[in-house]
């Protein structure tokens, strides 16, 4: 355990100095002067500011000086400033995160919670029909993108039944519960269709393995019912690769809102992101990605753990 | 013990009648099990015997009416305590499974759930079928655990099945399969995963509950010396019928089926080093899918003729209690005949063993007919 562990952590050490590194070298890349491409194109005439900046920024110092110093600091929470718009990049996220996070939770459950039913109840009739209308959706569902079906879902519930509203956000802090549910739950479930048809798809077929096992067999011969055997049987040894991929859909959910926000004008991550694309806010860039980067490789640690602490069989070595 | 199989006073447990199941298949049709009958009564135990894939467990899942696929079809009929068991809905199988027949499996390393506790694969159907508190039912699991000889039973209630050993596994499987006080016990192969020593303790154990609880019990196994002197009647199995059956004594004493002959030449000897070769029935068991001529045994058998090859025998009584489906029964004048024929004919299975290749040391069973 203690082993294992340690390996994941190297692992996730190693993954993050590579992305931050690549994240860095982001602006290296960029022709000409590092400062040209860290300000907005009409202050490129004012060579005081430029000069200013330099020296701010230390941009004579070799770039491997650079980069540690931009870690060293993002370890201190501390991502630079945007340029173009003076905004501290820590605070931007700050700002951001919540609804992002927000949606890509909601997604995760709604695609986790549709999915278990889906799945076990397929997978205890293979081929009858509920199987086949299911395995008809979860086809459509992987062959739509996302922002397909965001589209249908505005003109269904918006445009045609008037339900929900279409864009903004009422933040849970300001507006109460309710008010934020009638703003996410389209977006969510926008996000949540692809994972909720690969969920449903992998319950399944772990469930049709799992029914296989003897110890079904032997759940049976005690005379328990079909939905215990189930749920406590059968729905039990498939939870636990459920649970990881929940995590690992939750972890690229947080660096995946980005068309369905713009879809919704939602004031998350996401659409920073695309405006300090562009507006060639390259350090606001650089920040986002490390902070999404970061988040994706913690989550799946975090889900590996879990994983560790919920096999019995892994648990007690 | 075994002696008398019949019981006049009382009425039969169990009677199995022309009990068919057949697989199709692409190949054909699988005669798995293809027309076995015998009664058991109360209290007592039944070995059925024969190599792998004779057709015992598909017998013991069919009189179960467990699973076996979609692709199945049976007939004939089971009465279980006077009820039709072929004909109940399974709702009502549910209520008799577990509770009046119960089943231990094979693998007690595939059959019991890893990730569930054993307090509660231990207690969940006896909740389910008495409805019992949790109290009662972690004490009553602890009760079983302990009359299965688990040691600290209390710890191993909230332990996971890879906690134990192979041999705990199987008593963890006995206590749930006695946990319901059942009238009907199937052991398919109880001890075939496990190691020599443990086996014997298993055995044991399970012959000790049958007695205490006056529970009937068929005992599944491929090898003639598990079932010897712990039942009371034995089947012989082959190609999904029954070849030999009769009372243990008579199975073992009177051997009448060249295929129970062959069986008993391939028990595994306690005092022989383990790493032995045992004694193996010469060629392998027919595919069922095909549909053989004559005596299924026939391609295999040391003492085969013409006819054998032709006319399939019926299981026939050579005594009261003791029926054989052979033309040329061992021990008589005509297996003798049919021994010396083939041995001049040079027919290889018949050469094979009085040249000693297949290893024969059950004198009493000599296939010259002598004993
Ligand atoms: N679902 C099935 N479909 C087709 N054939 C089967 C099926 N189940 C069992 N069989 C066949 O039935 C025969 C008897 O099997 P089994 O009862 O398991 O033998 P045993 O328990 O005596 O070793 C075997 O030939 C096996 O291949
Ligand atoms: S002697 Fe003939 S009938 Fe008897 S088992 Fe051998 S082949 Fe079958
Ligand atoms: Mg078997």
């Amino acid at each position: 355990m203690g082993k294992i562990l340690a390996a994941r952590l190297a692992r996730l050490v190693a993954t993050l100095f590579a992305v931050s590194l690549l994240t860095f070298l982001l602006v290296e890349q960029l022709p000409g002067d590092p400062v040209t491409a860290l300000l907005p194109p009409e202050a490129l005439h004012d060579l005081e500011t430029m000069e200013r900046i330099r020296t701010e920024l230390r941009l004579d110092d070799p770039a491997l000086v650079r980069y540690g110093r931009w870690v060293t600091d993002a370890l201190q929470g501390d991502l630079g400033k945007s340029y173009i718009t003076d905004q501290r990049v820590a605070d931007a996220i700050r700002d951001r995160i919540p609804v992002t996070m927000e949606l890509a939770l909601l997604a995760t459950v709604i695609a986790a919670v549709l999915a278990i039913p889906i799945g076990a109840f397929s997978a205890y009739r293979e081929g009858g029909r509920f199987d086949r209308v299911m395995s008809g959706f979860t086809t459509a569902s992987l062959s739509i993108p996302a922002f397909v079906a965001a589209i249908f879902f505005i003109w269904l519930f918006t445009l045609k039944f008037n339900w929900l509203p279409s864009t903004g956000w009422n933040r849970i802090t300001d507006k109460g519960l309710l008010a934020n549910l009638k703003t996410a739950i389209l977006p969510a479930s926008a996000l949540a269709l692809a994972p909720l048809a690969i969920n449903a798809r992998l319950i399944r077929a772990d469930m049709i393995g799992t029914l296989k096992e003897d110890y079904i067999l032997s759940a049976r011969a005690k005379g328990l019912r079909s939905r215990y055997i189930l749920m406590r049987h059968a729905l039990r040894p498939s939870s636990l690769t459920a649970i990881t991929i929940f995590g690992l859909q939750f972890g690229a959910l947080i660096g995946g809102t980005v068309v369905i926000e713009t879809i919704f004008a939602l004031p998350g991550l996401g659409t920073r992101l695309i405006s300090g694309i562009y507006q060639r806010d390259v350090t606001m860039i650089q920040g986002i990605t490390l902070f999404v980067a970061t988040v994706y490789v913690v989550v799946n640690l975090l889900v590996d753990l879990l994983y560790l602490l919920l096999d019995p069989r892994i648990r007690r070595q | 013990m075994a002696d008398a199989t019949t019981h006049p006073g009382d009425a039969p447990l169990l009677v199995v009648e022309d009990l068919a199941t057949h697989f199709a298949i692409d190949a054909g049709l699988v005669r798995a099990v293809d027309g076995v009958s015998f009664e058991l009564y109360p209290g007592q135990t039944l070995g059925i015997v024969g190599e792998s894939g004779s057709g015992k467990t598909v017998l013991a899942r069919t009189i179960m009416r467990l699973n076996l696929g979609g692709n199945v079809r049976t007939s004939g009929s089971v009465r279980f305590s006077n009820q039709s068991l072929l004909d109940l809905p399974i709702s009502d199988m549910t209520k008799i499974w577990g509770r009046e027949i119960a089943m231990v499996f094979q693998d007690p390393m595939t059959s019991l759930n890893p990730v569930v506790k054993i307090g509660r694969q231990v207690t969940e159907h006896v909740r389910k079928h008495f409805g019992i508190s949790k109290a009662e039912a972690r004490n009553l699991a602890i009760e079983l655990l302990q009359s299965v000889r688990i040691p600290e039973a209390e710890a191993r209630f909230d332990s996971f099945p890879h906690e134990l050993s192979g041999g705990m596994r199987q008593r963890v499987s006995i206590a749930i399969a006695l946990a319901c006080n059942p009238k009907l016990l199937f052991a398919d192969e109880p001890t075939t995963a496990l190691d020599v020593t443990v086996q014997h303790q298993i055995l044991n154990l399970l012959g000790m509950q049958q007695q205490e609880r006056d529970m009937a019990m068929v005992l599944v196994t491929h090898d003639l010396g598990v079932v010897a002197g712990r039942t009371d009647e034995i089947i012989v199995m082959y190609a999904g019928k029954i070849v030999e059956q009769a009372t243990t004594s008579e199975i073992f004493h009177r051997t009448s089926h060249p295929y129970t002959e062959a069986l008993l030449r391939s028990i595994p000897k306690i005092d022989q080093p383990s790493h032995t070769r045992l004694a193996a029935i010469a060629g392998r068991p027919p595919d069922l899918a095909d549909s053989l001529e004559g005596c299924s045994f026939s391609p295999r058998c040391p003492y085969a003729q013409e006819r054998c090859f032709e006319e399939e025998p019926e299981l026939e009584a050579l005594a009261t209690d003791h029926l054989s489906a052979c033309w040329y029964p061992v021990g008589t004048p005509e297996n003798q005949e049919a021994w010396e024929k083939n041995l001049l004919a040079g027919r290889p299975s018949t050469l094979a063993i009085a040249n000693g290749q297949i290893v024969d040391d059950v004198s009493v069973h000599l296939p010259s007919g002598t004993s």
